[in-house]
């Protein structure tokens, strides 16, 4: 019992006390001295006049019977309390004050108890064994002690506020799911120690398959936590004598299997094909035998979504070796827009029990289009190069009536051009204006010829540039080649070797206040423009100039804050959060803004009909063999700081000082009378 | 009804005792003193009969004796007229004393109101028994009791002591309700003392009048303790009425107590203006005072010796 509420107690025992001896004291009062008098008609008329005199003696029956009332009702009220009042007095003051950080982070929903003896049914989440923990827990605390519980993964949410009502606190317990984003343990615990604030006996029970904070070292003082540690045991589980009786299981029947990322690449020329990189980890200490399943589908979001069978793409037989290991899969139909791939074992006595991280994601990106400004003479090379592509949407202007002046990038609201090509044009580029210049001659600036070559030998210099994806220049014959001067922010994309083991720069491209590519040759002499180099060439080009830096979609990590750039300028974005319904996004400085804990695909529209989607990943810090040791409860708790707690007393015991005063008053009234 | 006083009663040595009797012989002779000197009036019968005193002419009616006819008014007028002369008889004195339970309220060991009364109705029939007055004492309280056979000398002193030691205090007091009685038992024409606190609800003005009109003379005298019109303690206490136990729960204070010293006054003043509308001696005595000087002052006032 702490102070305060002994204190509290101690005064309202004293107040009954009091209240008893005054009552004893106003029953056993002196009487009236009894006095014969000859003729009472005179002391009745002397009575009446006075009476009828003075204002105080008039109405002092009157407040003696009122002051009297109030004490019989002050009486009634303290007699009834607990009779018509009985739940303000069954509720105890509150001396201790528990946050239940409960982690509900995607490992959380890892499948634990499997043996060969014990089939999938039988199997329980952590997250339940994490229940059955806290109702345990529940259930042996005392009756004074509120809770909180707090549910934590990449974000802190309070789950049901404080409330010393187990049955409530328990039913918080029981909706909480898990979700699909990694375990934030120092976010959690900075929100626990932040409700812990200002209550009584504070301290904080983390439910968790992860380890100890204090033994991470990432915790800062305050509120030390107590973890329950769910999960799979390990040799120093067994001898702990915990005080929770928590379900403890081998590691060697984990599934450790697990998708941590996918990429999807078009394959140039064709944009309807594509390839998809999948990387799995394998956990589980040997090599297993699987099947990446790859899904494909328009609308789906996450799993469930894409779990029918006509959403069905691609089934892939592969060995996975322990620990990382990338697998390709190639020449996909990219008709669909959102991918989802499934790991699958496929040993008959191995049981997947951590389906949560099974699937990875991937999203093609927005083919926007491009808009060109063709400058220059007949080529029809070129054009079947713009026509090869499916962004290009090429305006074509002949070299005597280009002005660029007219073509500026501040006039671009004007013209609307995103890009231009100049072949074999002298003049130079728009100011401002991304440009793809085709210059045998060359513009007068820093990129101008020099000489010019013979039958060179071209190589590619830039291989992992966004430029040189899927070119190659094996088998391409020059005629001649104009070799390019370099300067400090160049970047030789193909070379042609000189005499004398000498490269000189024929393809530059530029990215320091605008983009630029310089060619120093000439389509009408090569066969580059026989070849599927060159459609390739112009489209990664126009693509590279209009800021396309990187042609797939990059994955957003769950838990975490998210900023994706917005296409437009609107204000009417929805977020379609998966499993969720639409609500309106937030929009701030051009980018839209969202954080979710749900695996799977990304939407965002607006009111115009456009979608922006974006994957997501599980990231690398949840991990469903993560071992971590036991801590037990802890149940000698400090007693919280004594204070005289003035809610403790019940209503009751307020009624009954309110009689004790009355009486006092009613008391001294009479000393009054008596000592006149 | 008369009664007859008991004959073996014994005397209340407290109140009659050999002192008490000397000094009544001595108010006896102190009294026949003043009346001599003038100072107090004779008083006789107004009964007209067969005295030798002239007191009127009537017609002549028939019945009326032949030689009670004054002839020689007859022969002087030529009226026939009666002589009618006042019949000399003694004077009946009747002491209605006051027995009610308020004139026993006072301290322990200490005269009360109706010792008070029984020696001054007693000293007072002494002298009116030597004055060979006709005396009887009526005792009375919520209603008068058969009065006594008058009795007439000196040696009848002692059965009126008797029959005083008997009283004692009990009922509520109803002077109206007393005079309706007394009358009703057609007693002489005479003076009827009337030895009483008068708290009597009802007032005392009727009952007044009806002994008047009956040709009473009465006489009243007010017995009054001092003593209770100061407060012993102030505080809170608890009135009783002693005839009719109402009780009075009241805050004694100074300022209450003067209150009701005056409306005692007020009270007395009432008495006062009764007896003087029917020309009614009204003395108020104070229980402080001795009976003998009581008795003086009694003289002193005048309307007891004729």
């Amino acid at each position: 019992m702490s102070d305060a509420v002994a204190d509290a107690r101690a005064w309202a025992m004293l107040a009954g006390a009091v209240a008893a001896a005054l009552a004893l004291l106003y029953v056993l009062r002196p009487r009236r001295r009894r006095v014969e008098v000859p003729f009472g008609g005179l002391w009745q008329r002397v009575l009446a006049a006075s009476q009828a005199r003075a204002f105080g003696r008039k109405w002092q029956r009157v407040w003696s019977f009122l002051l009297m009332l109030g004490l019989a009702g002050a009486l009634l009220g303290a007699l009834g309390e607990p009779i018509f009042r009985p739940e303000p007095p069954s509720q105890p003051p509150v001396r201790w004050s528990t946050v239940l950080v409960v982690d509900v982070s995607a490992s959380m929903a890892t499948l634990d108890g499997i043996t060969p003896a014990v089939s999938a049914a039988h199997l329980v989440a952590r997250l339940d064994e994490a229940k059955f923990a806290l109702g345990q827990l529940l259930a042996r605390s005392p009756r004074d002690e509120q809770f909180l519980v707090l549910a934590a993964s990449g974000h802190s949410q309070v789950h049901s506020g404080w409330t010393l009502d187990r049955t409530a606190t328990m039913a918080a317990v029981a909706a909480l799911q898990p979700t699909d984003a990694g375990l934030d343990l120092q976010r959690a615990l900075a929100a626990a120690r932040a409700m812990l604030a200002g209550r009584p006996g504070g301290r904080a029970v983390l439910v968790t398959d992860a380890g100890h904070p204090q033994r991470q070292g990432d915790v800062g003082s305050g509120a030390v936590p107590v973890a329950l540690t769910v999960g799979p045991a390990r040799d120093w589980d067994r001898q702990a004598d915990t005080a929770l009786a928590l379900a403890k299981l081998a590691s060697a029947t984990l599934d450790d299997l697990a998708i941590e990322t996918v990429h999807l690449r078009p394959e140039l020329p064709d944009p309807d094909r594509g390839t998809l990189a999948v990387r799995v980890r394998n956990d589980s200490g040997q090599v297993q035998a699987a099947r990446l399943a790859v899904r494909a589908a328009d609308g789906a979001q996450v799993a469930a979504d894409f779990r029918a069978d006509a959403h069905l793409r691609r089934l892939v037989e592969v060995a996975l070796p322990v620990g990382l290991s990338t697998h390709i899969v190639a020449d996909l139909d990219l008709g669909q827009a959102r991918f989802a791939v499934q790991v699958v074992g496929k040993a008959p006595r191995w049981v997947d029990v951590a389906p949560w991280n099974d699937w990875g994601f991937a999203v093609l990106t927005e083919q926007r289009k491009i808009r060109v400004l063709w400058v220059g003479g007949a080529n029809q090379f070129l054009a079947g190069a713009f026509d090869a592509g499916t962004r290009a949407d090429v305006t074509h202007l002949e070299v005597a009536a280009y002005d660029p002046k007219a073509w500026q990038a501040s006039d671009k609201p004007r013209h609307g051009i995103d890009v231009v090509v100049l072949d074999q044009v002298p003049q130079p580029p728009p100011e401002g204006m991304p440009a793809l210049m085709l210059a045998m001659q060359g513009p007068a600036d820093a990129t101008a010829t020099a000489q010019r070559l013979a039958e060179p030998d071209l190589q590619v210099k830039a291989g992992d540039h966004p430029l040189m994806r899927a070119v190659s220049f094996q088998d391409t014959n020059f005629d001649s080649v104009r070799p390019l001067p370099v300067q400090q922010g160049d970047t030789v994309l193909a070379g042609a070797a000189l005499p004398g083991g000498r490269t000189a720069a024929v393809m530059v491209a530029r990215d320091v206040a605008v983009r630029q590519i310089v060619w120093g040759l000439d389509l009408l002499e090569t066969d580059l423009a026989l070849r599927i180099a060159l459609p390739i060439l112009v489209a990664n080009a126009l693509g590279w100039l209009a800021g396309d830096a990187e042609p797939l979609v990059p994955p957003l990590e769950i838990g975490r804050p998210w900023a994706i750039q917005s296409p437009n300028r609107r204000d009417d974005w929805q977020y379609l959060e998966p499993g969720k319904p639409a609500r309106p996004a937030r929009v701030a400085a051009g980018q839209l803004l969202a954080a979710s804990e749900r695996h799977g695909v990304q939407v965002w529209r607006d009111g115009a009909g456009k979608v922006v989607a974006r994957p997501t990943t599980l990231g690398d810090w949840e991990q469903a063999a993560q071992f971590s040791p036991v801590y037990r409860t802890v149940e000698d708790r400090p007693e919280p700081p004594a204070a005289l707690d003035t809610e403790a007393l019940g209503a009751w015991q307020r009624w009954l000082l309110a009689a004790c005063l009355a009486l006092a008053v009613e008391w001294l009234l009479y000393l009054r009378r008596r000592t006149v | 009804m008369p009664t007859d006083l008991p004959a073996d009663s014994p005397l209340r040595q407290d109140l009659f005792d050999a002192a008490f009797l000397g000094r009544v012989e001595q108010l006896a002779l102190l009294a026949r003193r003043m009346a001599t000197s003038g100072a107090q009036a004779h008083r006789r019968s107004k009964k007209l009969g067969s005295g030798i005193e002239f007191a009127e002419h009537r017609d002549y009616a028939p019945g009326d004796e032949p030689n009670q006819i004054d002839w020689a008014l007859y022969a002087r007028s030529d009226d026939l007229q009666i002589r009618e002369f006042e019949e000399e008889e003694d004077l009946s004195v009747y002491f209605l004393v006051d027995h009610s339970q308020s004139m026993a309220v006072g301290p322990e060991d200490t005269p009360t109101l109706l010792d008070r009364a029984l020696q001054l109705s007693a000293a007072l029939a002494y002298i009116s028994l030597s004055n060979l007055d006709r005396v009887a004492a009526v005792p009375f309280a919520q209603g008068a009791q058969p009065p006594m056979r008058p009795l007439r000398g000196r040696g009848q002193f002692f059965r009126l002591l008797r029959a005083l030691s008997a009283v004692q205090p009990g009922g509520k007091t109803a002077i109206a309700q007393t005079i309706d009685d007394f009358v009703r038992y057609q007693p002489r024409k005479g003076l009827v003392v009337l030895l009483s606190d008068f708290f009597d609800p009802t007032g005392l003005g009727d009952a007044l009048r009806q002994l008047t009109y009956r040709g009473f003379q009465p006489m009243l005298l007010h017995l009054v303790d001092a003593s209770l019109l100061e407060a012993g303690s102030y505080g809170d206490v608890a009135l009783v009425d002693s005839e009719t136990g109402q009780l009075h729960e009241i805050t004694l204070t100074p300022a209450m107590m003067a209150e009701y010293r005056a409306a005692f006054e007020g009270f007395c003043a009432d008495i006062d203006s009764a007896a003087r509308q029917v020309g009614a001696t009204c003395l108020r005595l104070d229980i402080a005072v001795p009976y003998d000087e009581a008795v003086l002052r009694v003289f002193r006032a005048g309307g007891f010796l004729g």
